[in-house]
């Protein structure tokens, strides 16, 4: 007699924790220029003179608050980049094109989509988005004061 | 071992949340640390950090709060449970080599709704369906304690009175009203046997403590706090095969740390204790798993006003988790107002001439794990 | 401080799901092997360190459940969790724990069921702040992404360069019999294997593993009455980094990881990794770290590591073997992944790593990554005390 496969029961589970997360002082006042003046706003170590994108309270680095907004434009350079081809729960819609964007006027990296060209070819996606590729923000009509109040930055020869 | 001394305190404001970042709630906690023992950011060589990734809904909090703490570049590790289990692993780093430490737990419970989070504490196959949480968790614990010791609600009430009373009076806990034996047994019930009243304030709230070995602790603070026994213990998940009405991790943690102090009778060596208690009955049950009387003789000892801070052995006069309930930081906070009181700098809640004393804290469901320190000054 | 000792290593065979048991029986299963190794029963053992990454087990402190599993009952017990590195902090806790004296027995434990998560990547996310950053969606995938884009861009790195990280990875995981993924592949099947995150593609990306994983560390006095030939700790280092990967300088170069290198190098005595260093076991998830780890740990020049894949100088029979397990390229079971580096170190110096042992092996290296490309660990281990 054929002995009965062993059977392993599978408990199906999520986790559907609703957040609301404090975007705190620093944040809200970054966001809220966004929303309301499509403006980006650095903010400026005291002690070190760096231009923070995103803001913090504070600079880790010389360990004091920041208080200083600067006014950084909306189009920078790419310093790094990753296209996405993959498709997972909860996350955007493949393709997508990550990029790490040096604002002109920031001493740092912000993190934003570059879209505004076709990604579906990474062959020929990787020239269009790729590291130097200057980009300016694409806003959003409709802003609600967070990060994706920009759609995206979009390559700036692209028509 | 060289011993280890606290020589810097820094607390935010406890509050109901909502409008802060906890990392920016670390820079405070911890910028305030450091003025309080007069040092910098350089001069710390070690980072050790302590929360919930849950409670914050991100992975890997410390990412965020231990730059926050002063560890940007510097050695580090990250605990994640109570405060006080960072402080033990702080303390066995600085016995391996490590100087000037900062120990700091960022409690957040305001961001997500903290019974759901603690529901997720337990497995998906046998417990987590039931719906239990860490509330109905203690509920179920009272009522073993209960049924075993003969414990009354107007005991418990007692607890509530007196810890609410002392939070009224303390500015650096969360703003609590106090309360008459009367309105505890009349707020609605959570889970029998627990009022509303009978469990913690969930609250968000961020402590930082300078640690130093001795040599240099001297030459930093006017009066360091020293940390001359600590014990952490954890009892089993299956609260089918625990005796639930004691409190056997809390026993187990204090029996080490008394061994490692020297303490042989606590209720006439230790004049404060900060224990976070769970619920009120979790405090009554604390009295005899810490030997402060016989098992089943807690309510004795909350009716005596022994307990009171005017009373031989002062229990919780912080306010304790009663009056404010940062989870993930309530223990540190607890070891933050121990140290306070030894240096006399408790303000309206000061203990007179406390020369030693002690905090503790549990952490998972009915007390599954818990932690206790024994503190000294010179 | 005292001088530390490993005197038992284990871990279980690594697989996409472990339906036949629970994070607990699994804890269980990995604990049971190493108190196997070093012959001990679980009453000798003092304190217990345990590591996980929370959401992947979808369990809030799977730590409280499997105290069980990890023989603790009773027992000091302390939770670490730092991401990715979760596995060699663990470690490290626990040889703190005995080179303070505290204890003189202390065993680590890390357990990660990655496969119960239905998606690795959306849980991934939620590292990312969700104030600033989590809507563009990046994941892990996107640092080793990030990194191999710059790392071309700057010192001209190439494709076939990382095809043969791949290949050198996953011919060793064949020869390791714990290891998740065992195939063997050429540069051909790396390069023609499906685009993931440009330029990365999936044979340069790791599987999500199930599994579980233990080491005991002892003082120099209980060593000797257990363990004729005990792994002794060298030096280990942590440290951290900003948050925010917009500030890293420059993406190609991990400098962050030079720093805790030296620091880890002048607390072991290593004053030329590259001779004196036998085996890394490195933790790169993605073929692209394991050019920017050997740059920054100092085992070559900046952008020097791919032309030395090229001439085989990082393979099993070169002049460092790089991640002869096959590393976590193979199996990534994430907050064990760290402390199976450790055991595999343990395990070459030791001369228990069988089939794909480094003849001769005495000195090794055990890394780990988390964060943001934000957190390191590291250790390294001899077969001599130091
Ligand atoms: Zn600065």
């Amino acid at each position: 007699m054929a002995e009965k496969k062993e059977e392993f029961i599978k408990v199906k589970a999520n986790w559907n924790i609703p957040f609301t997360h404090s975007a705190g002082k620093c944040a809200s006042h970054f966001f809220q220029e966004m929303r309301e003046k499509k403006r980006i706003l650095g903010i400026r170590c005291p002690k070190c003179q760096r231009v923070m994108l995103p803001p913090r309270s504070f600079c880790e680095r010389c360990f004091v608050a920041t208080t200083d907004w600067v006014p950084v434009k909306d189009e920078g350079v790419v310093e790094s980049v990753s296209i996405n081809y993959m498709e997972y729960t909860g996350m955007p819609k493949p393709p997508y094109a990550i990029a790490f964007i040096r604002l002109d006027g920031s001493d740092s990296n912000l993190m934003h989509f570059v879209g505004g060209v076709d990604l579906s070819d990474w062959k020929k996606a990787k020239d269009l988005v790729k590291i130097g590729t200057r980009v300016k923000a694409v806003w959003k009509e409709e802003r609600e004061g967070r990060m994706t109040d920009i759609m995206y930055f979009k390559p700036v020869s692209a028509k | 071992m060289e011993r280890i001394g606290i020589v810097g305190v820094g607390m935010t404001p406890i509050s109901s949340g909502k409008k802060e970042v906890f990392y920016d709630a670390s820079f405070e906690a911890a910028r305030r640390a450091l003025a309080d023992a007069r040092l910098d950011r350089g001069d710390l060589d070690q980072v050790v950090a302590a929360g919930y990734d849950l409670a914050c809904g991100r992975t890997i909090t410390n990412m965020y709060t231990t730059p926050a703490a002063g560890g940007y570049l510097k050695d580090e590790t990250r605990i994640s449970d109570d405060g006080m289990f960072a402080l033990a692993q702080a303390w066995m780093r600085m016995g391996a080599g490590f100087a000037t430490t900062m120990c700091l737990a960022y409690g957040v419970s305001s961001e997500a709704p903290m019974p759901l989070v603690s529901n997720l504490m337990f497995e998906p196959l046998f417990h987590r369906p039931f719906g239990m949480h860490s509330g109905n968790t203690a509920a179920l614990q009272a009522s073993v304690y209960c049924a075993e010791s003969r414990t009354k609600p107007e005991d418990a009430a007692l607890v509530v009175v007196k810890n609410l009373r002392q939070g009224s009076k303390n500015p650096r806990s969360r703003r609590v009203k106090p309360v008459t034996a009367k309105q505890v047994e009349k707020s609605p019930m959570a889970a029998w046997p627990l009022r509303e009243l009978d469990l913690p304030n969930y609250s968000d709230g961020t402590v930082g403590l300078i640690l130093a070995p001795e040599h240099e602790a001297k030459r930093i603070s006017p009066c360091p706090v020293w940390i001359e026994g600590i014990g952490w213990s954890i009892d089993s998940y299956y609260l089918g095969e625990r005796n639930l009405a004691e409190l056997k991790s809390l026993s187990e943690a204090a029996r080490r740390a008394y061994l490692m102090a020297g303490i042989k009778d606590p209720a006439r060596e230790i004049q404060v204790f900060e224990v976070a208690e769970q619920s009120s009955y979790y405090e009554i049950m604390a009295y005899e798993a810490l030997g402060l009387i016989s098992p089943g003789g807690g309510a004795k000892l909350i009716r005596s006003g022994a307990t009171e801070i005017s009373g031989r052995i002062p229990v919780n006069p912080s306010g304790g988790a009663m009056a404010s309930d940062p989870v993930a930081a309530t223990g540190l906070f607890r070891v933050a107002e121990a140290v306070l009181q030894l240096q006399g700098r408790a303000g309206k809640v000061q203990v007179k001439g406390a020369q030693c004393a002690l905090a503790s804290v549990s952490s998972g469901p009915a007390g599954q794990a818990s932690c206790v320190v024994i503190l000294r000054r010179d | 401080m005292r001088r530390v000792a490993i005197i038992g290593v284990g871990q279980t065979k690594f697989r996409t799901r472990r339906d036949d048991a629970t994070h607990e029986e699994l804890t269980f299963e990995g604990v049971s092997r190493t108190l196997e190794d070093a012959g001990l029963s679980i009453s000798q053992i003092d304190s217990f360190i345990y590591g996980t990454m929370d959401p992947f087990d979808g369990v809030n402190s799977p730590d409280k459940w499997c105290v069980g599993g990890a023989g603790a009952v009773g027992k000091p017990f302390i939770k670490i969790s730092t991401g990715g590195t979760t596995g060699l902090t663990a470690g490290i806790a626990a040889y703190h724990q005995v080179a303070s004296g505290a204890f003189d027995i202390s065993m680590a434990v890390c357990t990660q069921r990655v496969g119960v998560g239905d998606d690795a990547q959306s849980i991934l996310n939620t590292c990312v702040c969700p104030i600033y950053e989590r809507d563009a969606g990046a994941g892990a995938i996107s640092i080793g992404a990030h990194q191999a884009s710059r790392h071309m861009f700057k010192y001209g790195s190439t494709d076939y360069q990382r095809a043969l990280i791949s290949v050198d990875a996953h011919k060793n995981a064949l020869n390791n019999p714990n290891a998740h993924i065992q195939v063997d592949v050429n540069p051909e099947d790396v390069l023609n294997s499906r685009m993931i995150e440009w330029p990365l593609r999936l044979l340069e990306c790791c599987p999500r593993s199930d599994g579980a994983c233990a080491v005991i560390f002892a003082s120099e006095e209980a060593a000797k009455k257990l363990c004729p030939h005990p792994a002794w700790v060298w030096g280990e280092a942590s440290i951290l980094d900003s948050y925010w990967w917009g500030e890293r300088p420059d993406l190609a170069d991990w400098d962050v990881l030079s720093l805790a290198g030296r620091r880890l190098f002048k607390m072991a005595g290593i004053s030329n990794p590259l001779k004196e260093i036998d085996v890394a076991e490195l933790y790169a998830p993605f073929t692209s770290q394991i050019l920017l780890e050997l740059e920054a740990l100092g085992f070559c020049g900046h952008g020097e590591a791919g032309p030395l894949i090229e001439k085989g100088v990082f393979k099993m029979d070169g002049e460092m073997a790089v991640t002869p397990s096959g590393g976590v390229l193979c199996t990534n079971p994430i907050g064990a992944t760290g402390l199976v580096r450790l055991t595999e170190a343990v395990l070459q110096v030791t001369g228990k790593a069988g089939q794909h042992q480094v003849p001769g092996a005495e000195v090794a290296l055990a890394h780990a990554w988390g964060g943001t490309m934000q957190l390191h660990a590291l250790m390294i281990v001899g077969k001599h005390k130091r």
